[in-house]
């Protein structure tokens, strides 16, 4: 019993692992930046660990204190009121990225995007009052000639991966996902082999099409920096990942190079 | 079979649960003592305050503790004063938020162990010519044990299965606030349903053999206890 | 003035008012159920703080108002009918933990052999016979040599034969220890057998106060 005891009193006053390098993210890149990351520690040696929520969510957060000091939003508008809570000696900066797509994602039983819309029981979108996907697929459904009819219909989730879960259990025929969460074959085979076999079980279940971006407005993808003596190499990562080589990588997320 | 972030998240939640019940206990048992001796106007009102953690959404008192621990309240300046950093997003915020929560798991079983000691035998063996000190020792603490262990098993257990306060208070920061249901809930997010699975069965599996083992425990000391008074 | 008392108390239907003051060292108090016997003693023994206005006991102030001498000094104990025992202790412990609190304690071995207590000593109360554990109460008490003992009919689970002999050595225990014993009973032939003075009580008021001891001539006890 007196083992045990040491055992647990130890345990407790272990200190914790050293806090690693933190960067917060918007839900959308909840499956490819991993990969971008990973490639990162593979060229680098520098690991890096993302926390992701949707955009709305982690400016709350990190304006209440929490570590961060990159967050790779999906809404400027996010960014910018950090940016004007920000002191001087923050140093803080931001910039847009690149542009995110919207994705419709529709049950296979149903023949076009259109009858799929009009036929369908539920429809998934991310909470437009939080969450940059959200708010651009809300404003894309209001534009849709159906809208009155669509309205009822529509099912939110905290994020925009969560669209994805509903999609992928069956409570929703129809989902408005951004594109980075379905992205090309190249980067869906990077994935761990759990995640490739939900997405091609997702793809077998349905069919996606790219809604055109004149029917919502942009989603401009925007990084917010802030200097924190703590970690000097998220400054890095930054840079490196806003490199031409790094080009490719967006575009096969599904990003529209931002002009 | 559990990646290095599964490993810490495990720990983490475990730890969390020790440490929140170990100070919940240190610090309601004085109270809980007092709540037991009686009842009163200004009694009833703690209680009933002591118990809103029960009814409350998590989400109210979340909302409250994101303003209380963020870096610009009042609380965190006074914390500032004696050198403690601002606990958002932190591990210390998080055992705060869990004994806040738990309180009544603990206040309740307390109280009623507590009033199990009568007034009566404390005020005859204090006539009996025992000091506070000495009725502590040899009356309250060895009758009240089988109350304060179940407080602990019911912190410890409730504390493993939050979710809603640091969802809202911890900002899923792994090795400070990456709790296992958070992980579980991110795994969801991410697709990881395998993980998702193997990450709540192991809760599930742990949870439960802490819980028996506690039991067994307990059960092994009143054996204990029958056991010497049928030795005669 | 050995024991000076003034009680004033109301309860719901319930009202205890008396002034008593006590000279003789073995006093009876009868009364039917109901009477304030009980709430007499608790007072006394300052467990029911609320009902006295005063209380001295051998030129000490006990209570006056909302003074209030704590219990451990008043070295007064209340033994009630049931005797109060801790539940996870043996008898034994009973008695070693009464002698290491009391100051000056007698001598454990003695009671133990004057009670008849060492088949009892390893059992834990729940083991114990209401009768043997008044008696365990009663030896505990006398350990601390107590100034003032209050009995609430802590005998009563006691058979004739063992009662006679716990009363031979209370008896003697009270000549050796000098303390005041009030000991309320139903039973009117003990006290009248070993009482010097009987206070008999009446819908929580004083009813009748009789000096046995040594008997006066020309006085009747017409209690019975």
């Amino acid at each position: 019993m007196r083992g045990l005891k040491l055992v647990f009193a130890c345990f407790i006053f272990s200190c914790n692992a050293a806090a690693s390098q933190l960067i917060a993210a918007a839900s959308d890149l909840r499956l490819v930046l991993p990969l971008l990351l990973a490639q990162y520690q593979a060229e680098t040696g520098v690991s890096i660990q993302p926390v992701f929520a949707s955009s709305g969510k982690l400016s709350q957060q990190i304006q209440h204190g929490a570590p961060f000091s990159l967050f790779l939003a999906a809404d400027p508008l996010y960014t910018n009121t950090l940016l004007r809570h920000c002191s001087a000696e923050q140093q803080c900066q931001t910039g847009v990225y690149g542009q995110g797509q919207l994705l419709l994602w529709y049950h296979n039983r149903f023949q076009t995007a259109e009858q799929a819309l009009a036929q369908s029981q539920h429809i998934a979108i991310a909470d437009p009052n939080h969450a940059p996907y959200g708010k651009a697929a809300l404003a894309y459904l209001q534009q849709h000639q159906l809208w009155s009819q669509l309205q009822a219909k529509i099912r939110r989730t905290d994020n925009a991966a969560l669209v994805l879960h509903l999609l992928r259990t069956g409570q929703a025929e129809v989902g408005i996902v951004g594109h980075a969460l379905l992205p090309e074959t190249r980067l869906q085979q990077l994935l761990p082999q759990a995640q490739q076999q939900q997405l091609q079980l997702l793809q077998q279940l349905g069919r996606t099409e790219v809604v055109p971006a004149h029917l919502y407005p942009p989603i401009r993808h925007s990084w917010f920096y802030r200097t924190e003596q703590k970690h000097p190499e998220i400054k890095a990562f930054l840079d490196w990942m806003l490199a031409p080589e790094q080009q490719q990588f967006w575009t096969d997320a599904g990003f529209r190079e931002h002009n | 079979m559990l990646y290095p972030a599964e490993w810490q998240a495990l720990l983490l939640t475990v730890k969390l649960a020790l440490l929140s019940s170990f100070f919940l206990l240190l610090l309601t048992a004085p109270l809980a003592w007092w709540l037991s001796r009686g009842h009163s106007t200004t009694r009833n009102a703690i209680n009933a305050l002591l118990t809103l953690p029960l009814v409350l959404p998590p989400t109210v008192l979340g909302f409250y503790l994101v303003l209380l621990l963020s870096p610009d309240s009042w609380f965190s300046q006074l914390l500032r004063l004696a050198g403690i950093e601002a606990l958002a997003f932190r591990f210390e915020g998080l055992v705060l938020a869990s004994m806040l929560y738990s309180l009544p798991f603990v206040v309740q079983p307390l109280q009623q162990g507590f009033a199990q000691i009568a007034q009566e035998l404390l005020d005859q063996n204090r006539a009996l010519g025992a000091n506070s000190w000495q009725l502590m020792a040899q009356l309250i603490w060895p009758l009240s044990r089988p109350a304060l262990f179940s407080a602990f098993i019911l912190s410890f257990a409730h504390t493993l299965g939050e979710f809603g306060i640091v969802l809202m208070i911890g900002g899923n920061i792994p090795g400070q606030t990456q709790l296992l249901s958070m992980l579980i809930y991110d795994q969801v997010e991410s697709l990881n349903y395998a993980r998702a699975h193997l990450l709540s069965g192991l809760l599930l599996l742990f949870s439960f053999s802490v819980l028996f083992w506690l039991y067994q425990q307990q059960r092994g000391q009143q054996q204990r206890g029958q056991q010497q008074r049928s030795q005669k | 003035m050995s024991l000076q008392l003034k009680l004033n108390w109301s309860a719901s239907s319930f009202c205890l008012q008396l002034e008593l003051k006590l000279d003789n060292n073995w006093i009876g108090i009868y009364g039917q159920s109901g009477s304030g016997k009980t709430s007499m003693l608790k007072a006394i023994a300052g467990l029911q703080p609320d009902a006295a206005e005063h209380c001295s006991f051998r030129g000490e102030l006990w209570q006056q108002g909302q003074y209030q001498r704590s219990l451990s000094s008043r070295k007064a104990l209340y033994l009630a009918p049931e005797a109060l025992l801790m539940p996870h202790k043996t008898a034994l412990q009973h008695l070693q933990l009464a002698s290491d609190w009391s100051k000056s304690p007698e001598d454990t071995a003695q009671i133990i052999q004057d009670f008849e207590l060492q088949p009892l000593l390893a059992l834990y109360p729940s083991q114990l016979s209401s009768g043997q554990q008044q008696k365990l109460a009663l030896a505990q008490a006398l350990i601390t040599r107590p100034r003032l003992l209050l009995l609430d009919e802590a005998l009563a689970h006691l058979d004739h034969q063992q009662k006679t002999a716990v009363l031979k050595q209370l008896k003697h225990y009270q000549q050796q220890q000098g303390f005041m014993l009030l000991w309320v009973s139903h039973q009117m032939e003990d006290l009248c057998l070993y009482c010097q003075e009987i206070v008999w009580l009446k819908q929580g008021q004083l009813q009748q106060q009789q000096q046995l001891w040594p008997l006066q001539q020309g006085q009747t006890f017409f209690a019975i």
